[in-house]
């Protein structure tokens, strides 16, 4: 470094570096090694010497665990269907909001992204309140146009409930990749737009010739977040379904949770609970190697 | 003259259908999320009886109920959930920023044998997903004795909160450039006082940014809450609105539900609208170094 010619005094390495290694340690790496212990056991959860040690078990029960299978399948229909709809709506956001002819872009770019900012809780609760098929907004609005027969108990219904869930995930997130994106299309060189623009290009070629190319980076960096993301989903689905209708909506989380959560269930396998984490640590820390890998690649700079 | 009517065209249509399908669909996702908000506020203020009628469910209250807010504040225990969670939040952040700017000076303008190893483990634990700890932290919570304690809750957030926190503090330190360090020195600063009367009044705007990013991790936190406390009055907001949820539904009352939840979300949405640039820009510079 170029403080170079000094020497510096070792012990302050060490004295600035012990609280943070300290807390890292203690609280962080030390439980992730023991998570990898647990799963090992098969155990109640009541003090760990009633654990039982059933080697690689609970690995096997999982990977046969049909429940878990279907919960895997809904983070995969989050992270499709829900990544098609999140990427053409905030690329269709951030391209119109940069676009010097909409008026109001302020105030549009502040309410897509207003949801964002609420805890996952709080954004299911709404959406709960807004679905309640009684007295919720969407209910008591097609019974006031004449649509009756539309009226559906959005959150109980199988399938339906994972199509409400999918959209409100989308919705709540969505402020976070328009502003990702919007980022990408300013940096893209004004003269390039220009240029076009005098070679007599419309708006549908501009996009699929120069921001959609351009942006592509961007974009890849967005969907392995995206991908994270929705393995990882839980307080959303927790608090607007907890798995239900008839456990059709588990997620690995919700599933893990129900399996291993104290006092909320009625079953408490620890054990079992923590090797489906371990399992979904593999698949997260799998999609982060290719995201750090890029990112730092692609050195995004802000 | 043919190539000019035709650029004419195109131009009409990239602004004429074009821009109306644009606001349309902009007002429409606009409008779902003022909607749904607007609805949560006026229903707050309604009798049980309001909502629950087929005509007033969607009209405006009679009079303003602000008895829901008064109950919805001292039976759920409101009061407490917010001071739980200003307490844990602040007191989170604040270790945050000087624990992990002091490693990341360290990790930043230091060689020394293990340097980016060090750097590296901590960057490692973004990988982490936390419901991975989650039954070990129980676990060892319960051994310890500090299930139920806010201060020991801290300490989680701290240190789930470092790897980020390092990463992008030490990215930050790395761009500040070493004349000023140099110039302390040659006055005499010891390596402690370069860094507190130096490197991190310069860091600022990278605290900032971290500043933001963890607070508004921390407020939301709901996973690692869930698991560690229990007992209603160490409830943070988001475990407190989803106990609320449960409380006031047995107790059918809805109002003070809706009023209950409008009171946690009025904090955060009173700073998005001060802090807003900062807020979108922590965001999400946060997520993607993070």
């Amino acid at each position: 470094m170029s403080s170079g010619g000094r020497r510096r005094d070792p012990k302050v390495i060490w004295v600035f570096l012990a609280p943070a290694i300290s807390f890292y340690a203690f609280f962080f790496l030390y439980p992730t090694f023991e998570a990898f212990r647990i799963s090992l056991y098969s155990w109640s959860g009541f003090g760990f010497d009633t654990a039982v040690y059933v080697g690689l078990a609970n690995f096997t029960k999982a990977l046969r665990d049909k429940w878990l299978l279907l919960a895997f399948t809904n983070n995969l229909l989050i992270m499709i269907v829900g990544g098609a709809l999140l990427f053409s709506a905030a690329l269709f956001f951030a391209v119109a909001l940069t676009n010097r002819r909409i008026k109001g872009r302020t105030f549009f770019k502040t309410v897509i992204f207003l949801p964002h900012i609420i805890n996952p809780i709080g954004v299911a609760l709404l959406w709960v309140f807004i679905l309640q098929p009684r007295f919720g907004m969407l209910n008591v609005l097609l019974r006031s146009v004449g649509l009756e027969d539309f009226t559906q108990v959005w959150l109980g219904s199988r399938g339906l409930a994972m199509a409400c869930i999918i959209f409100i995930i989308v919705w709540y997130v969505i402020g976070f990749y328009m502003v990702l994106l919007i980022a990408g299309v300013e940096g893209i060189p004004g003269d390039l737009y220009a240029a076009a623009r005098v070679d007599g290009a419309n708006e549908w070629q501009v996009f699929w010739r120069i921001t959609f190319p351009l942006l592509r980076d961007v974009l890849v960096i967005g969907m392995i977040y995206w991908m994270i993301s929705a393995l990882k989903i839980f307080g959303e689905v927790w608090a607007l379904t907890r798995g239900q209708p008839a456990n059709s909506t588990h997620t690995i989380t919700t599933y893990m949770m129900q399996q291993a959560l104290p006092y909320q269930s009625t079953v408490f396998h620890m054990g079992y609970g923590t090797a489906i984490a371990v399992l979904l640590f593999g698949l997260v820390f799998c999609v982060s190697l290719l995201f750090f890998r890029l990112s730092r690649k692609e050195a995004l700079e802000y | 003259m043919d190539a000019q009517k035709k650029l004419k065209w195109r131009q009409r249509l990239s602004t004429g259908p074009y821009l109306v399908l644009i606001y349309l669909i902009l007002g429409t996702w606009a409008a779902i999320t003022l909607f749904g908000f607007s609805w949560i506020v006026l229903t707050s203020f309604k009798t049980n009886r309001e909502l629950f009628g087929i005509r007033t469910v969607w009209g405006l209250p009679d009079i303003l109920q602000w008895e829901n807010y008064v109950r919805a504040w001292t039976r759920s225990q409101m009061g407490n959930f917010l001071l739980n969670s200003i307490w844990v939040s602040a007191l989170s952040v604040f270790l945050i920023d000087l624990v992990g700017a002091m490693a990341a000076y360290v990790l930043a303008r230091f060689q020394f044998a293990g340097n980016r190893l060090i750097l590296g483990a901590f960057i490692l634990g973004s990988a982490i997903p936390l419901q991975l700890i989650t039954v070990p932290l129980y676990l060892m919570f319960n051994d310890l004795g500090l299930r139920d304690s806010l201060i020991a809750l801290t300490l989680v957030y701290v240190a789930i909160s470092m790897p980020f926190t390092v990463f992008v503090l030490t990215g930050f330190f790395k761009s500040i450039p070493t004349a000023l360090e140099e110039a302390a020195v040659l006055d005499g600063a010891s390596d402690y006082a370069v860094f507190w009367r130096v490197m991190l009044p310069l860091a600022t705007p990278g605290l900032l940014t971290v500043t933001i990013f963890n607070f508004l991790g921390v407020w939301n936190e709901y996973l690692l809450a869930l698991m560690l406390i229990n007992e209603t009055d160490k409830m943070t907001i988001p475990l407190g609105l989803y106990n609320l949820q449960v409380v006031q539904e047995y107790a059918a009352d809805f109002t003070g539900l809706f009023a209950g939840f409008v009171i946690m979300l009025l904090p955060t949405i009173a700073a998005f609208i001060f802090l807003q640039d900062r807020i979108t820009r922590g965001m999400t510079v946060g997520a993607l170094k993070g």
